[in-house]
């Protein structure tokens, strides 16, 4: 055959392929193509709602917030979690520009005993989600969904979905338009995030600073009409043994001083959740969170249902 | 085009490589106006090149070492933090670009190329887009007689090229990508298997990812050349299939090992000073070697163990007498692959130490298996990799296989596989390995 023809026929082989295996393909446990939109689009998107979930990982993994509005029409959610996020003006002031503030505002606030000390505060994920250039987070909102298409398999996800198995070993992500990222690891390890836990607040502990920098937006927000909730995000009962002894926090006299200036302390039996690395809750596990959020939360507000 | 290639990366550093190149330029001119001068125009063009090599890349390497060695008389002298930020920054490439510079001017003295008259000659041959950034290393009397025609490219070199470019794509997505998840994972402590199997599939991962990763640069370089009409020489030569060392040398990176035989051993004197010394340059030659690829002592005993190896084959004469046995030639592949794995070893761990620690791992003969659910992707494409060399291999042997990849568009079919592959089947994202260097 000659080289021209060649080149043709290669042509056509890898198009007809390249349909076909696109098509057929398993759905990878963790897609890169939709995690770079969803990052991005969490960040750059101008949409405004009257219900900003905001926190660290715990956050972005532990609420729903369509599972959180369920039955309630006329609330709008977005989570806007950030891995290692910290409880900082900068991240303060996002929050206000997607809170719809004509509209019944509300802030719930995931806290963490990480999200107040000075890394958390550094809040790197935010920043560079926010720094992206120009064209990345074009390519990122508006493209990056369409290569989906092209997302990368892994040998294991072809083996187990031929075979019909579950596999022994899987990071599974879902990204959901608003914010929240469904998750679970396989083998799940309670145990496993309580080392890194420990050598992180080694020399890194809750500040006084950053706590009366937070009290004093409360009390802003408060005095603005903004309805603020804040609640300890649930993890395993070991991992808030070690944050109560390592992170300098005090969760009864920090709800104390949330309350005095305007918030709505939340609490939660945190041995009643199960986690599946120490830290995170199972998707599962987030959906019944987000429905406990939302009885607690509505049932301040009367007639607030549709 | 080469230039706003290089520019897109960092434009400042347009500027060493314009420097490396206009003084190469006004070096090589000048030797043949003033032949008195030649030796000093020689020198003044090694110094400019090994001097901003030795600036950029070990910079902190010579100052740890003078603060190590005066701490040892009780000096305590802090170089490494009054380093400009400038010098700690590795421009992209300078380790290929000085040495295409330095083969230019060295190329000249010695009179076995006539200088350039136009100096964009010289530029495209240093900043030649496609192996600007990790080679292979193209000579000037390769590449500069290239340039004094216009390029032209035929179809079936175009075909030649879209293959190579494809299955380069291969090589570093879908094997070294994949591989590179369990290897990456293990030598960054982040794995939790510690076995003596898993600590050989490791080894032996990086074996298949340094080599998959760098051929397939070396292959999309030469794949994008020869469609724009150029043609690079052959980088790798399937290593793995070496029955002795010096084979392998000939086989690895060779581009970068036939400049170092030409221009260091050679040029040190060889084999015509005598045994003895032949081993001492090539002990010194094997140690610059590795010096080339990094700041760090770990490279450095990577390239002496070469040498301590080529020292014994020549000493024993091993290979020779191994080949004259039954299946000698699978028994001297198996012997040299050892080898180059326990070399391996010590060019991937970050420290003298780890790698110390992972050989002894493996020689504890603690079988465990339970790694292989994990990283059972990262061992599939491992897999892969040893099949494809092994069936190269067996088809160099038999003629009735090579002639069934010509015949019946097979050549096509496996181009299209190859190109399927890595759009699904990629490994996680990562930079090409020989960037660093």
């Amino acid at each position: 055959m000659a080289p021209k023809q060649k080149i043709t026929l290669f042509m056509v082989v890898s198009g007809i392929l390249i349909c076909f295996i696109g098509w057929i393909k398993p759905q990878p446990s963790s897609s890169t193509t939709k995690g770079n939109h969803f990052w991005t689009f969490k960040t750059h998107s101008k949409k405004k709602h009257n219900i900003v979930v905001f926190g660290d990982s715990r956050i972005y993994r532990g609420v729903s917030p369509s599972e959180l509005t369920k039955g309630y029409p006329n609330y709008f959610a977005v989570n806007l979690g950030y891995s290692s996020a910290g409880m900082d003006d900068q991240l303060f002031d996002f929050i206000v520009e997607r809170l719809d503030l004509n509209n019944d505002p509300h802030i719930i606030l995931g806290i963490t005993p990480h999200s107040l000390t000075p890394k958390a505060i550094a809040n790197e994920h935010y920043i560079q989600e926010k720094n992206r250039s120009a064209f990345t987070v074009y390519q990122r909102m508006y493209l990056e969904e369409y290569l989906a298409f092209f997302d990368r398999m892994t040998t294991a996800e072809i083996f187990y979905a031929l075979f019909d198995k579950h596999p022994a070993f899987q990071s599974f992500e879902e990204f959901h338009e608003d914010g929240w990222v469904a998750s679970y690891i396989l083998p799940a390890d309670s145990n496993s995030a309580l080392e890194n836990y420990r050598k992180e607040f080694m020399d890194n502990k809750v500040t006084d600073q950053s706590v009366s920098n937070l009290l004093t937006r409360v009390k802003s927000w408060n005095e603005k009409g903004i309805k603020v909730y804040a609640f300890r995000p649930p993890t395993t009962r070991a991992m808030v043994i070690l944050e109560d002894k390592l992170s300098g926090f005090d969760t009864d006299k920090f709800s104390e001083r949330f309350e005095l200036n305007g918030g709505i302390w939340l609490s939660f039996d945190y041995a009643d959740f199960v986690s599946y690395d120490g830290s995170h809750l199972h998707y599962d596990e987030a959906k019944r969170l987000s429905r406990l959020l939302k009885e607690k939360i509505f049932n301040t507000l009367p007639n607030k249902s549709s | 085009m080469s230039f706003i290639f290089y520019g897109w990366w960092d434009w400042r550093f347009l500027f060493l490589i314009i420097g490396s190149g206009l003084l190469d330029y006004v070096c090589g001119w000048y030797m043949t106006k003033a032949p008195q001068l030649k030796k000093l125009l020689l020198l003044l063009s090694l110094l400019g090149n090994i001097g901003s090599l030795s600036v950029f890349k070990y910079s902190v390497f010579y100052a740890d070492m003078i603060e190590s060695f005066l701490l040892l008389f009780n000096v305590t002298l802090s170089l490494k933090d009054n380093i400009p930020a400038f010098a700690l920054i590795l421009p992209v490439g300078i380790s290929f670009y000085t040495f295409q510079s330095m083969s230019y001017t060295i190329d000249v003295y010695k009179g076995k190329i006539q200088p350039v008259k136009n100096i964009f000659h010289l530029f495209s041959y240093l900043a030649m887009f496609p192996q600007l950034v990790a080679g292979p290393i193209v000579r000037a009397r390769d590449f500069l007689t290239q340039l004094s025609k216009i390029p032209d490219s035929t179809t079936i070199q175009k075909w030649h090229a879209i293959k190579l470019i494809v299955f380069g794509l291969f090589q570093k997505m879908v094997v070294a990508d994949n591989i590179g998840f369990m290897v990456d994972s293990a030598f960054q402590n982040k794995s939790v298997f510690d076995g003596s199997f898993f600590w050989f599939c490791v080894v032996l991962g990086f074996a298949f990812q340094i080599y998959c990763d760098f051929s397939g640069y070396s292959l999309i370089a030469r794949g994008i050349a020869k469609y724009m009409g150029y043609h690079f020489k052959m980088n790798f030569n399937h290593p793995y299939h070496a029955t002795s060392i010096r084979d392998f040398w000939s086989r690895w990176h060779i581009s970068l090992s036939t400049w170092f035989k030409d221009y260091v051993y050679i040029a040190l004197g060889g084999s015509r000073k005598g045994f003895l010394w032949g081993i001492i340059f090539m002990f010194i030659t094997m140690c610059v070697s590795g010096l080339w690829h990094g700041a760090n002592y770990t490279f450095i005993i990577w390239g002496a163990l070469h040498a301590l190896f080529l020292a014994l084959e020549r000493v024993t004469r091993w290979p020779q007498k191994v080949e004259k046995i039954r299946y000698g030639k699978i028994i001297g592949m198996t012997l040299v692959f050892l080898q180059v794995l326990v070399a391996w070893t010590y060019f991937r761990a970050d420290d003298i130490e780890q790698a110390h620690l992972i050989i002894k791992k493996i020689l504890s003969f603690n079988m465990s298996f339970d790694f292989f659910n994990f990283y059972f992707n990262s061992i599939v494409f491992l897999l892969l990799g040893i099949t494809i060399e092994f069936s190269i291999y067996q088809r160099k042997k038999h003629l009735k296989l090579q002639r069934l990849y010509t015949k019946n568009n097979i050549d096509v079919l496996m181009t299209s596989i190859a190109l399927v592959m890595c759009l699904f089947l990629r490994g996680p994202e990562a930079a090409f390995i020989y960037f660093q260097f």
